[in-house]
């Protein structure tokens, strides 16, 4: 799953490319959701988990993303045509790019198996490795996955570094895309940026600073006030009690 | 008026709205702005349908101008990476789960830090960045419970993401003096103690908590 995950949020599957301008139209949330049904071929319940979202909202975010798909492209036929291209642009890799394809799913795998932090019981284990092994046999679907995004479709690629992705292409919100983009409330509160960014660093200023004290490099700080408020209105710094 | 009356009567005065999974009791703008959803509108869970509605009255009541500011954001936003966002987002999810008064303090603090000499912003950031990755994280809490928590710290280490917002809402929910047990207890075991107890926390019930972890103390 740790592999799907971190796959869905390389940053070029969620910036549309020169070679995606098919699907510029489309907002990053549908895109990705249509491209895990597309090429992935992952069901509801596996792509919803693969997206953080639950499976009644991934399905809306295939609905937007269909609908979206098919007032831009109103033949039938085309979505058709757009898997079978993807899945053709996957079939013509090259074998250095399969090859690091390969080496990042190995590493997304590890990270599954061998992490200190996994919650996982040790009667957990053999499940683990089953789901391992279940998340490397569709590795195939990765290479398709990031492959129709990552490097644009150039049958003469040559070996070495990967081709660099082409400028982005901002996709147009109109407004139904605005008010459901997962973000928005945090967007939308704009007012409180500073306050939100520096949250952790300003709880711990308003707590009077503790920790630094004693340390000789911040001896110089300026010291929390008595109301737990380390400055004062008109910017000068009060003492600590 | 009856007794029975006076919530929804209260709950109409003050404007506030239950999304239900019915469609067309969206307000006929909403809709609008809403239609892609209509199809999956009374599968949705309760949680995104309040969001939806939330973010479509918030866009309705906004000026042109700001729609626009917006926008601009929005397509901001999408141009970072991932994790650029994933980082910026988890102060807002940890801004949401403080009170409003907690709200209140961090934003005239936020107000006096910006009004601070550049260097001394500076100073005060390059303390607060010496702290541990965990210590720093657990001020996210707040000023009050991140004074509290910060004994616990160890109590985060190596916690996997999704596990998180359930310990903090777990360390909210004590009692201030189980907090300290909590923290004289945390500071004696070794890791795989802490992870078993952590386990054990979040299955207990919120009532129960501060039995079990006097129960552990006194192990």
């Amino acid at each position: 799953m740790l592999f799907w995950t971190r796959l869905s949020q390389q940053p070029a599957l969620l910036e549309a490319t020169e070679t995606t301008s098919e699907l510029s139209a489309l907002t990053p949330g549908p895109r990705a959701a249509l491209l895990l049904r597309l090429v992935g071929g992952l069901d509801f319940a596996h792509a919803a988990d693969v997206l953080g979202v639950g499976e009644p909202a991934y399905r809306f975010a295939l609905t937007r993303a269909v609908t979206s798909w098919s007032q831009a492209h109103p033949d039938p036929e085309a979505l058709r045509r757009l898997r079978d291209d993807l899945q053709q642009r996957v079939r013509q890799l090259s074998a250095e790019q399969c090859e690091r394809l390969a080496d990042l799913r190995d590493r997304a795998m590890q990270g599954v198996t061998s992490s200190p932090t996994s919650p996982l019981p040790a009667e957990g284990a053999p499940r683990l490795r089953l789901r391992a092994w279940h998340w490397g046999a569709l590795a195939s679907l990765v290479l398709a996955f990031i492959a129709t995004f990552v490097w644009p479709h150039r049958p003469s690629a040559q070996s070495g570094a990967l081709p660099p992705v082409a400028a982005g292409v901002a996709p147009v919100l109109d407004d139904p895309a605005v008010v459901i983009h997962p973000d928005y409330p945090l967007l939308a509160a704009a007012q409180d940026e500073a306050a939100i960014r520096d949250l952790a660093l300003l709880s711990w200023i308003g707590a009077g600073s503790p920790g630094v004290l004693a340390t000789p490099a911040t001896t110089n700080l300026p010291e929390p006030a008595a109301d737990a408020s380390p400055v004062a209105a008109d910017g000068d710094v009060e003492n600590a009690p | 008026m009856k007794r029975w009356l006076w919530l929804p009567a209260c709950l109409l005065l003050s404007g506030f709205v239950l999304v239900g999974d019915d469609f067309r009791d969206l307000p006929a703008d909403e809709q609008v702005l809403l239609a892609s959803a209509q199809e999956h509108w009374s599968q949705l869970d309760a949680d995104t349908r309040g969001k939806l509605h939330d973010n479509a009255h918030d866009w309705l009541a906004r000026p042109p101008s700001a729609r626009a500011v917006l926008r601009a954001r929005m397509q901001a936003w999408d141009a970072l990476p991932p994790t650029e966002r994933a980082r910026r987002r988890a102060p807002f999810a940890a801004w949401l789960r403080l009170d409003e008064s907690e709200r209140v303090q961090v934003r005239r603090l936020a107000a006096e830090f910006a009004a601070l000499p550049a260097d001394q912003q500076q100073l005060l950031r390059d303390s607060f960045a010496k702290q541990s990755f965990d210590s720093q994280r657990a001020w996210s809490l707040g000023p009050t419970l991140g004074a509290q928590t910060a004994p616990l710290v160890s109590l985060f280490a190596f916690v996997p993401e999704p596990d998180r917002p359930g310990l903090a809402s777990l360390l909210r929910e004590l009692e201030p003096q189980a907090r300290i047990d909590l923290a004289t207890l945390a500071a004696r075991l070794d890791n795989a103690q802490r992870e078993r107890l952590r386990r054990d926390l979040l299955a207990t019930p919120a009532a129960a908590r501060t039995a079990l972890i006097r129960q552990r103390l006194a192990q």
